[in-house]
C-alpha cells in the first residue's frame, strides 16, 4: 500500500508538471496577448508602449527563460503576482479556493443526502412507479445544462420573493445566514447533475449485485433482509459511487466555471476565465496547475478508499 | 416605466449655443417629471447604494489605465484639474481658475484645502508631479492627446540606441512639447511649444488624475493596487471579482459633499443575473451592454431606464494594407453599400445614432451625415467604383468580430446582407477579445473588423490616433490628414476650427479606412423607488454614466 501510495504520488507530480508546461506553451502560443488587455485596442499598434508593457512583465524575454523563472518560482510557492491586478496569485488562489472548495463540498453532500436513497429506493422497487420517477428524474437532471437550468432559477427568483438573493456572493463575515442564503442556488446547481449520476449508479450497481450468488446466499441462510441490503447490497454497489463522486469533485475543485460565472461566485473558476480570457499568463498558468492538483489529488483519494470499501482490492 | 432619453441633438437643433440648449433641455426633462433635484422632498442623505458592475478592473493604475471598467472605479475616487460640464465643455475641478496670457501658456489656480483621502492637503507639486507622470512615462498612452507632439531629445534617443546595441530594447516614448511647473504653492503653470487647442479637454480624464506625490515616489502609496485621491468616496473594501466598497469621504472640498454614506460596486458578470437582480432590488444601478435589456425591464414600474447619448462610436475597421482593400475605391465602395441606420435598427433597436467620424453630439463640429461623403447609401455607385478597381466580378472578404461585443456580431450580420447586394461577399470571422484585438491591430490578420472607441470629451483626442503613422494598422498614413489633424489642434479660433474639423473628416470619409457607423449609448437602469436625485449629464463621452453625478444621488428610505 505505502509503495503504490509513493508510485501514484510520483506520478501525480509528473502529471501535473506536464500540465504545467503544455499551459505555459499553449498560453503562449495563442494569439493576443496582455498588452492589448492593458494598453486598450486604440494604443496597441504603438511599439513603444508595447515594448514598455513586454519589458515589465518580464515577456520581452526568450520563452525558456520565462518558463524557468515561473517553474523554479511556482515550486517555491510563489506564484507569482496578476498581470491585470497585482494581486499576489497565491493569496488570491487561497481566498477563492475556500468558497470553490465549500461550494464543491456543498454540492457533493447534498448529492449524496438525496441520490442515494432515492437510488437505493429504485433498485429496491425496481419497474415500480418511484422506479419510474427516479429514472426520469435523473435523465431530466443529467439532460439539463447548468446555464439553462441556473438562468431559469434566477429568473423564478427575481419574479417571486422567495427570500434569496438573486447572483450575490454574500461572505461570510457578512453574516452566516446571508452567506448560507447566497449559496443556495449555486449548491443546487451543481448539485442536479452529479445526483443524478449518482442515482443511476446506485440504481444500476444495486440491481446488479441482488443478483449476485453472496446475496442469494445470504438470503438462503436467513440474514434479515435489512442486513443484506445494508451490509452486503449496498456496500458492494458504493463502490462505483465512490468513483464517480471522485472524479465529480476533481471537477467541481478545478472549478465549477459557468455556475460560478452566472451566480458571481469569487472562485476559482471565474478566476481562471478571467486568466485565460484576459491573457494573464500567471493567473491562467497558476489556475490550471491548482485544478490539475485538485483533479490528481481526487482520483488519489478515490483509490485509496476503493480499498477501504472493497477487500478484494489489494494494492 | 418612467423612460427618459438624453438626446443632445434633439435638444441642440436651432441656433441656441451648446450650453445654453442643453441647460435649457435639462430643464424641460425636470419639468417633464423624470427625475426629482429637489433634494429635501425626495431622497434623504446617507445609507448605502449597490451598483452592479459586469467585470473586475484592469490595471488600476489611473495614468496609465486604459479600461472603462476600471475608469468607472477611478471616477469616483480621483479628480483632475479640469471636470466637463453637462455639455462636456470643460469647467473648474481641483483648479479654480486658469488664465491663458497667451495660447501657449495655461496658468492654474489650484483649490486650497484639497485633502487626498490619506488626510494630507493637495499642493502644486502633487499636480506637478501627476501631469508629468502621465506625460513622461513611456507607458502612458493617454499623453499624445495632451499637447502638440515633438521630436524626442537627441541624447535620449542616443541612449536608447545605445541600448539597443548592448542587446537591451529601450523605448524612447512618445515627447509631449508640454512643461508643467509649480509657479506657487497653489499655483501650476503649463508651458506648450505650439498653441494646442484641446488641451483643457485632455486634462478633464481619469487618466490625468492627481495622485498624492511624495507618497506615491516613496512607495508608501502603491497606486496599482490601491486608490487615494480626492474625490467624494474613499476605499473601504476590496474583496477581488466580489466587490468593491466605497465610502464618504468626510473632507471632500465641495460644499455638501456626497450624500450616500457608502457606494458598493458588485460585481455581477452575468447581464441576466444583473437584470435579476435590479427586480428584487439586490442592486439599485447597474449599465447594460445589451439594448434589449431596456426593453426587457420596461414593464416594471419600480424601474427607469435611461438612454445617455455618448460620442463613442461602433466602428468597421477598413485594413488598407490588404491587396483587395489597398485601392480608395473599393474601401469607398463599402461605404456606400452600407445602411448605418438599418445596422442601428437591427443590432440597437434602434437605440444609437448613425455618425460620422466627429460624433453627432459634438454637434458644432460634426458635419451632418447626408453631407457626409460616401455616408449616404448608394449600391449603383459602389458597384460601379467595385468595377473601376478592377472588382467587376465582386470580391469576398473576411470581416472579424467579437462575441465580447455582443451587438456587433449581429452588425456583422446585416452588414453581409447589406455588402452582398454590391457583390461583395463577407464572411464573418470570431474570436475572443483578446484573439480579436491582437488581429485586428496588427496591420495583417484582419480584412474588415468592427469594434468601438470611446469618442471622450473633444473629437480631436479620438482623430489624434488616425495620424502620425499611429493608424498603419489599417492602412491609413495620409499626410494631408497629418496635416490637418496638426491643424486643427493648432486652431484656437473656434470658426476655424470648425472648418478645419469638418475637413477632416470628410478627408477621412473619403479614405475609407476608419468608418464610423452608430454610436455605442449609455444604457442605464436604476430603481425609481429606492434612489432619488438620479441625473445624468446630457452626454458622455468615457462610457462613465455616473461620474460627478453619483455624489449628488440619495436614497428614499
Amino acid at each position: 500500500m505505502g509503495r503504490y501510495i509513493a508510485t501514484r504520488i510520483l506520478t501525480a507530480c509528473l502529471t501535473i508538471w506536464g500540465v504545467a508546461t503544455i499551459v505555459f506553451l499553449l498560453m503562449h502560443l495563442i494569439p493576443g496577448g496582455i498588452v492589448e488587455a492593458l494598453a486598450g485596442p486604440a494604443v496597441s499598434q504603438r511599439p513603444e508602449l508595447v515594448a514598455r508593457i513586454m519589458e515589465k512583465y518580464g515577456l520581452d524575454q526568450p520563452l525558456i527563460v520565462q518558463y524557468g523563472k515561473w517553474l523554479g518560482n511556482a515550486l517555491r510557492g510563489d506564484l507569482g503576482v496578476s498581470l491585470g491586478t497585482n494581486l499576489p496569485i497565491m493569496d488570491e488562489i487561497v481566498r477563492k479556493g475556500r468558497i470553490t472548495i465549500e461550494l464543491a463540498g456543498a454540492a457533493t453532500l447534498v448529492s449524496l443526502l438525496i441520490g442515494v436513497p432515492m437510488g437505493l429506493l429504485a433498485a429496491l422497487r425496481s419497474r415500480s412507479g418511484v422506479d419510474g420517477f427516479v429514472r426520469i428524474t435523473a435523465l431530466v437532471g443529467l439532460s439539463i445544462p447548468d446555464f439553462v437550468l441556473g438562468t431559469l432559477l434566477i429568473y423564478f427568483v427575481s419574479t417571486r420573493d422567495i427570500g434569496l438573493p438573486v447572483s450575490q456572493y454574500i461572505p461570510w463575515s457578512d453574516g452566516v445566514g446571508g452567506h448560507v442564503k447566497s449559496m443556495v442556488m449555486p449548491t443546487f446547481v451543481l448539485a442536479v447533475g452529479i445526483t443524478a449520476v449518482v442515482m443511476r449508479v446506485i440504481r444500476a450497481s444495486m440491481l446488479d449485485v441482488l443478483n449476485e450468488p453472496y446475496v442469494v446466499t445470504a438470503r438462503a441462510k436467513g440474514v434479515r433482509e435489512r442486513m443484506v441490503i445494508t451490509r452486503h447490497v449496498l456496500r458492494a454497489a458504493l463502490i462505483p459511487t465512490v468513483t464517480i463522486v471522485g472524479i465529480n469533485m476533481g471537477y467541481l475543485l478545478s472549478g465549477a466555471i459557468i455556475v460560478e460565472q452566472l451566480f458571481s461566485v469569487p472562485g476559482l473558476g471565474r478566476y481562471a476565465i478571467q486568466g485565460i480570457l484576459g491573457r494573464d499568463y500567471p493567473v491562467a498558468q497558476a489556475t490550471v496547475v491548482v485544478g490539475t492538483l485538485a483533479f490528481v489529488l481526487a482520483n488519489l483519494v478515490t483509490d485509496i478508499l476503493y480499498a477501504y470499501l472493497d477487500p478484494r482490492i489489494k494494492y | 416605466m418612467t423612460k427618459r432619453m438624453v438626446d443632445l441633438d434633439g435638444l441642440l437643433a436651432g441656433s441656441l449655443s451648446r450650453r445654453t440648449a442643453v441647460k435649457a433641455g435639462l430643464f424641460s426633462a425636470v419639468a417633464l417629471g423624470g427625475i426629482g433635484v429637489n433634494r429635501s422632498v425626495h431622497g434623504q442623505a446617507g445609507g448605502r447604494l449597490v451598483i452592479g458592475k459586469p467585470g473586475e478592473v484592469l490595471n488600476l493604475d489611473p495614468h496609465f489605465s486604459s479600461s472603462q471598467i476600471t475608469w468607472e472605479i477611478q471616477a469616483v475616487v480621483y479628480e483632475s484639474l479640469v471636470f466637463l460640464d453637462d455639455t462636456l465643455s470643460p469647467v473648474p475641478g481641483l483648479a479654480e481658475s486658469w488664465e491663458t496670457p497667451d495660447d501657449r501658456t495655461y496658468v492654474f489656480a489650484l483649490r486650497q484645502g484639497v485633502m487626498f483621502h490619506n488626510g494630507r492637503e493637495m499642493t502644486a507639486d502633487d499636480v506637478v508631479y501627476s501631469l508629468r507622470r502621465v506625460l513622461e512615462s513611456p507607458e502612458s498612452w493617454w499623453n499624445v492627446k495632451m499637447g502638440p507632439a515633438v521630436e524626442p531629445d537627441p541624447a535620449t534617443v542616443e541612449a536608447a540606441a545605445s541600448a539597443e546595441a548592448m542587446g537591451t530594447p529601450t523605448p524612447v516614448g512618445n515627447r509631449i512639447g508640454v512643461t508643467v511647473e509649480a509657479t506657487g504653492d497653489y499655483q501650476v503653470t503649463a508651458t506648450l511649444t505650439e498653441a494646442y487647442s484641446p488641451f483643457l479637454q485632455s486634462l478633464s480624464a481619469t487618466t490625468t488624475s492627481i495622485v498624492p506625490a511624495a507618497e506615491v515616489e516613496s512607495g508608501e502609496i502603491d497606486i496599482t493596487t490601491t486608490l487615494v485621491g480626492t474625490g467624494p468616496f474613499r476605499v473601504v473594501e476590496h474583496a477581488p471579482d466580489q466587490r468593491w466598497v466605497f465610502g464618504k469621504f468626510a473632507e471632500y472640498w465641495q460644499p455638501g459633499g456626497a450624500q450616500l454614506d457608502e457606494v458598493v460596486w458588485q460585481i455581477i458578470p452575468d447581464e441576466t443575473a444583473r437584470v435579476a437582480s435590479l427586480r428584487t432590488g439586490e442592486v439599485q444601478l447597474a449599465l447594460f451592454e445589451n439594448p434589449a435589456v431596456l426593453d426587457l425591464l420596461a414593464s416594471d414600474e419600480n424601474i427607469t431606464t435611461v438612454e445617455q447619448t455618448t460620442t463613442n462610436y461602433y466602428i468597421l475597421f477598413v485594413n488598407g494594407n490588404q491587396p483587395e482593400l489597398a485601392d480608395q475605391r473599393v474601401r469607398q465602395a463599402i461605404s456606400l453599400a452600407m445602411d448605418r441606420e438599418e445596422i442601428n435598427q437591427a443590432a440597437l433597436f434602434g437605440r444609437g445614432t448613425v455618425t460620422g467620424p466627429i460624433a453627432q453630439a459634438f454637434s458644432e463640429l460634426a458635419t451632418p451625415i447626408t453631407e457626409l461623403p460616401f455616408y449616404s447609401r448608394d449600391v449603383e455607385r459602389a458597384r460601379a467604383l467595385l468595377a473601376e478597381a478592377g472588382f467587376e466580378e465582386g470580391l469576398a472578404l473576411q470581416l472579424l468580430v467579437t462575441p465580447a461585443l455582443a451587438a456587433t456580431v449581429t452588425m456583422a450580420e446585416v452588414l453581409q446582407e447589406q455588402l452582398a447586394e454590391a457583390g461583395i461577399e463577407i464572411e464573418i470571422v470570431q474570436r475572443d477579445l483578446a484573439t480579436f484585438v491582437a488581429d485586428y491591430t496588427d496591420g495583417e490578420s484582419s480584412q474588415l473588423a468592427i469594434s468601438w472607441w470611446a469618442g471622450y470629451s473633444d473629437p480631436y483626442l479620438i482623430l489624434v490616433e488616425l495620424g502620425n503613422g499611429q493608424a498603419t494598422f489599417i492602412g491609413m498614413d495620409d499626410p494631408a490628414v497629418d496635416d490637418l489633424i496638426s491643424r486643427a489642434a493648432a486652431a484656437t479660433d473656434p470658426a476655424t476650427r470648425v472648418t478645419i474639423m469638418r475637413e477632416l473628416e470628410a478627408a477621412i470619409a473619403t479614405l475609407g479606412n476608419f468608418q464610423p457607423m452608430v454610436t455605442r449609448n449609455n444604457f442605464i437602469a436604476y430603481r425609481n423607488d429606492q434612489l432619488a436625485n438620479v441625473t445624468f449629464a446630457a452626454a458622455d463621452g468615457f462610457g462613465l454614466p455616473l461620474w460627478h453625478n453619483l455624489k449628488d444621488m440619495t436614497l428614499t428610505q
